[in-house]
């Protein structure tokens, strides 16, 4: 980046530095919704998980 | 005269994030930040010239506006307060990690994830487009022709063994993943982080390190952010496609419909879940949640912050809007869900505690044991989250109180 040949124009002076939050790529883990066989917490783990409910799917016979 | 010199390895790129004005990406040792032209300019000056005087000097004479001291020493303080200076601390121990990914362990380290490289030949276009086009025809015949009555009979009826060949299966499906993410950092000529388990909110999740990805185009970070699902159903695919060549076990067919479920799951775009930073990367978006908070704060105050959103394309602003609002009423049902959890986590304790006494009275296999913690897990996680997130909120307001205080004192 060898720019001190050039001229800088700013509309503004903005001094943003927002750091990146590290990536961490993540799926679930021991498939609480499928493992867990607790009927009740088992579905809201999945609708936390999936956000849809697994009913869509047929599930709901749990 | 005070004489400061970037640290080797301190790197500054463009940042691709699909805005109007160009943002810039600088790195070192693993940390990344999105900063403006304005700080690249003075990290530029910083490096062609010997102190931080002729520095200011000269990017005042290159400069069409007025820089301020004030304005400039910001910057400065910005590239000290991280240790990107010789002399300074590394700032390691600062490293900014997700909250809400909490007891992490480390399966792979970081070098063995980096010995499978050569597995980013499933990264090339030519052979991804044919294996996704395999995958969905897999996945629509499979989820076409299942039958969720008989899937569910089946599972009640596992025993022990084959319940516990269920779960390490799923699990294996889960690192499979992870691996997938990694790999396909890995062929875009990143170096990948480890793979490990954790507790994200309260799930327990596999979570590979991909923090380098923040340094790839916006469609490679999608790829990034695909490569899991790619890599899970192929695998998926392969054990089907497996097994019925050999036999007709149920419950191969559990752990292959609970993992298949769980890649529908990975679409979740409100928690950070594979969907998630796939709309990201999508939009250019680096953090939604901040950005959402950034805008509610905007709205009481009378000098607005300025905030990616005001760089945004107005197609993308209009789609972040969208999401935004989206985002807003999944958490509004995922509080509500965490309450009902709570609650029944407690009731369920209560229970608990009061059986004790009745332990004595009967026989209690092995078996039972497992049983009981399997169904125990998540209530004690759920506990272990709201305790914890309770404690971290009263230490925000403790902390921002002290502050208050100190301002005023001052």
């Amino acid at each position: 980046m060898k720019s001190l040949n050039r001229s800088y124009e700013y509309e503004e002076l903005d001094t943003c530095f927002e750091e990146l939050e590290q990536r961490d790529e993540m799926a679930c883990a021991l498939a609480v919704c499928g493992a867990n066989i607790t009927p009740c917490l088992g579905n809201a783990c999945v609708a936390a998980c999936i956000g849809i409910n697994v009913c869509l799917l047929g599930l709901h016979t749990l | 005269m005070e004489c400061l010199v970037f640290k080797e390895g301190v790197e500054v790129a463009l940042f691709d994030n699909n805005s109007n004005s160009n943002s810039y990406l600088l790195s070192y040792k693993g940390r990344h930040w999105r900063v403006s032209s304005f700080v690249v300019h003075v990290y530029e000056v910083l490096m062609e010239t010997k102190s931080v005087d002729e520095a200011y000097r000269l990017i005042n004479d290159k400069s069409k506006t007025n820089i301020s001291v004030e304005k400039f020493n910001e910057v400065v303080g910005f590239f000290k307060n991280n240790g990107l200076f010789v002399g300074t601390d590394d700032g390691e121990k600062i490293k900014r990690a997700s909250k809400n990914l909490w007891g992490k362990i480390t399966l792979i380290p970081s070098k063995t994830v980096n010995k499978f490289k050569w597995l980013g030949i499933f990264f090339d276009k030519r052979v991804m487009v044919v294996v996704v086009l395999l995958e969905i025809v897999f996945f629509s015949y499979f989820f076409v022709t299942y039958n969720s009555k008989t899937i569910i009979t089946d599972l009640w009826n596992l025993n022990m063994k084959e319940l516990s060949i269920c779960i390490v299966a799923i699990m294996l499906f889960g690192l499979v993943h992870e691996f997938g993410h990694s790999t396909a950092l890995m062929s875009y000529g990143q170096e990948a982080g480890a793979i490990g388990m954790g507790v994200y909110l309260y799930m327990p999740v596999f979570y590979s390190n991909v923090t380098n990805a923040w340094k790839l185009k916006r469609l490679q970070r999608v790829c990034v952010d695909i490569g899991g699902i790619y890599f899970q159903a192929l695998s998926i695919c392969f054990v089907y496609l497996l097994t019925i060549s050999i036999d007709n076990d149920s419950f191969i067919k559990c752990a292959i419909i609970i993992s298949a479920l769980q890649i529908i799951g990975n679409f979740n775009p409100f928690i950070k879940m594979d969907g998630y930073w796939m709309i990201c990367d999508f939009l250019g978006v680096s953090n939604p949640y901040h950005l959402i908070w950034g805008g509610i704060k905007n709205l009481f105050v009378k000098k607005k912050r300025k905030t990616e959103f005001d760089d945004m394309k107005t197609v993308v602003k209009c789609a972040f809007l969208i999401y935004a609002i989206l985002i807003i009423c999944y958490f509004i049902y995922f509080i509500r869900l965490v309450v009902m959890l709570f609650s029944s986590a407690l009731r369920q304790i209560i229970e608990d505690i009061n059986n004790i006494g009745l332990l004595s009275e009967v026989d209690i296999s092995f078996g039972d044991v497992i049983v009981f913690l399997q169904t125990r897990v998540m209530l004690y996680l759920v506990l272990f989250f709201t305790v914890r997130l309770i404690i971290i909120l009263f230490k925000k307001i403790f902390i921002i109180r002290r502050k208050n205080e100190n301002n005023i004192g001052i």
